[in-house]
């Protein structure tokens, strides 16, 4: 099929959102291209405002723990955790072991899903449909043990401020460990189908790179920095729940392209899986029922929790006056953060390859299904969301093609 | 808490007060515990404070969260030291109305957008910004209006963007 190009001097501007109903952070990338490059991108946010932070200052100390749980519908233990973490800091609670057991096995059983998810969309974008199929086909066990877990696949309402609210019952541990012990061997064949493949890397490697004094200067977080070699990881740096009690490793990768961040998340799946058995088997060995420090009022004063989400670091900050709401409740989700970041790594990209770069950092890939492509002089539809996926797949096929793979 | 712990945030919080006298800076320090440090500076001395922290091995911008007090206004710039498992928290404040601060966006590039965020809910100004335009509220939202400040609540209608 024969793709229209415009003329090399004439500029457009190409749309990538804002709206979709997946979106858990809608986002408004207008890419300014010469041709096929891309040659500025302005970025705007705020087109799902919701207030939150005003909600919580009208909430009690345990609603506003559910109030942000709402926050994002992927990351929807990440909030809560930093979050209850800043109420405890502000009177210097000490939480139950096992509570902290309790929060990084839902902390990484999110992490895994959540990049579980990422995989399956970047391959979608890429034109790699059976790794979107597979990757969301082992998501599957995971979500009905979170819901066997919690209650829900989803909002889990397991946190709140002092401990948790559920406990992890022992009998539950071993349907834990079956679902790794069999989701270990397919991750290692999606991992190994990903990181050998041929076309992938001549798809992503060298495609929009983030050096390291970038990270630094726009403060990239999560996979995004640890792409690009920066060693950074809250849950290493700034031990917290049981992350600092069991063994794991930070993973980084030093190339800051696309496949550098991607490669991070594949194989920090494994990492949380040793997270989560290691915390199983100390689970095992407690006693059940210690969970909770049972707050009965939070203290004049201020606190900080942060928690390393799928994306990054998520910082609340909470500000109390001795009553039973919080006064101030700063929310800095990852993505405020990493999203500037597209300023360095998608100029000068071709067209073909902004569905990846943006996806790159994981922000919202739904918001690329409503791309659109417009002639600035004329506002005539050039490309349409699926048209752009199309040439994304086009390419894949074309080097696939001529890698004879 | 163990006592090479309490020591860990002390030998912290003399190495930033040292990097900060040398550069002539001087604040207020509160260790809260050995994982968050709070210094309170001058608003004169914002941008040299955040130079000095910024540049200090390991340190990473996290936020900066504003809000009302009874007084005035105050700015909180946290930053995560990553070698030293802390958060540093730089705090100004003023009884100015409008409040204004300087803009730490020169030294630490990527806060330009808390800035504008702050903004646009609180209605600080920040001296020196590349373009204090709005971020999260809509073009057309009322100019003085700022959804965190305290008092009445603000009833009106903003025109729908298209």
């Amino acid at each position: 099929m024969t793709v229209t190009m415009r003329a090399p001097s004439a500029e457009a501007v190409v749309p990538i959102g804002p709206f979709h109903p997946l979106q858990e952070e809608p986002e408004l990338f207008r890419l300014h291209v010469d041709g096929e490059t891309v040659v500025d991108i302005e970025v705007e946010i705020g087109w799902n405002h919701r207030g939150i932070e005003k909600i919580s200052e009208g909430k009690t100390f345990d609603q506003v723990t559910y109030v942000i749980e709402r926050i994002c519908g992927i990351c929807s233990t990440s909030h809560p955790i930093a979050y209850v973490q800043a109420v405890e800091d502000i009177g210097g609670v000490e939480v139950p072991e096992r509570a902290l057991y309790i929060r990084s096995v839902v902390g990484e059983l999110e992490r895994l899903h959540s990049h579980l998810l990422w995989v399956g969309l970047a391959g979608h974008f890429l034109g790699y449909n059976t790794v979107f199929m597979w990757a969301w086909k082992y998501r599957e066990p995971l979500l009905d043990i979170l819901e066997e877990l919690t209650g829900n696949r989803n909002h889990y309402a397991m946190m709140i401020p002092g401990g948790v609210r559920r406990d992890i019952r022992n009998e539950s541990i071993p349907k834990v460990r079956e679902m790794l012990d069999a989701m270990a061997p397919k991750l290692e064949m999606l991992a190994g189908a990903i990181i050998d493949d041929p076309v992938l890397h001549a798809r992503l490697k060298g495609v929009g790179v983030l050096s390291k004094e970038d990270c630094k200067a726009y403060g990239a977080l999560g996979p995004t920095s640890r792409g690009s070699g920066v060693p950074g990881d809250i849950r290493r740096d700034h031990p917290y729940a049981a992350y600092g009690l069991v063994d794991w490793d930070v993973i980084t990768q030093e190339s800051g392209d696309a496949y550098g961040k991607g490669v991070v998340r594949v194989l920090e799946c494994f990492e949380s899986i040793k997270i989560i058995r290691g915390c199983l088997d100390r689970l095992e060995q407690m006693p059940e029922g210690e969970i909770d420090a049972n707050i009965k009022e939070v203290p004049p004063g201020e606190g900080i929790g942060h928690h390393e989400a799928p994306r990054g670091e998520t910082f609340h900050y909470v500000r109390s006056d001795g009553t039973n709401r919080p006064i101030r409740h700063k929310v800095r989700a990852p993505t405020f953060m990493n999203l500037w970041t597209c300023k360095e790594t998608i100029i000068g990209e071709s067209i073909t390859d902004a569905t990846i770069v943006l996806a790159a950092i994981d922000p919202c890939y739904c918001c690329t299904e409503r791309m659109g492509v417009y002639d600035a002089d004329n506002g005539k539809r050039l490309y349409d969301g699926r048209e752009l996926i199309r040439l994304s797949r086009q390419k894949t096929e074309r080097l696939r093609k001529e890698l004879g793979v | 808490m163990s006592e090479t712990a309490v020591t860990n945030g002390e030998v912290l919080r003399e190495r930033i007060e040292q990097a900060l006298s040398a550069a002539g800076v001087t604040g207020a320090f509160f260790v809260k515990n050995p994982q968050r440090i709070y210094i309170e500076v001058d608003p004169t001395y914002l941008v040299a404070a955040s130079r000095v922290i910024f540049d200090m091995p390991g340190v990473r911008f996290s936020i900066a969260s504003g809000q009302q007090t009874r007084t005035g206004f105050e700015v909180l710039y946290h930053y995560g030291f990553d070698l030293d498992d802390c958060v540093v928290s730089v705090r100004v404040a003023t009884t100015e109305d409008p409040p204004v601060f300087d803009s730490i966006s020169g030294v630490v590039h990527c806060a330009q957008y808390i800035e504008r965020e702050m903004h646009d809910l609180l209605g600080i100004a920040f001296r020196d910004h590349p373009g204090l335009d709005r971020i999260l509220l809509s073009e057309d939202w009322p100019d003085d209006v700022y959804p965190l400040r305290r008092g009445k609540p603000w009833v009106g209608k903003v025109e729908k963007r298209i």
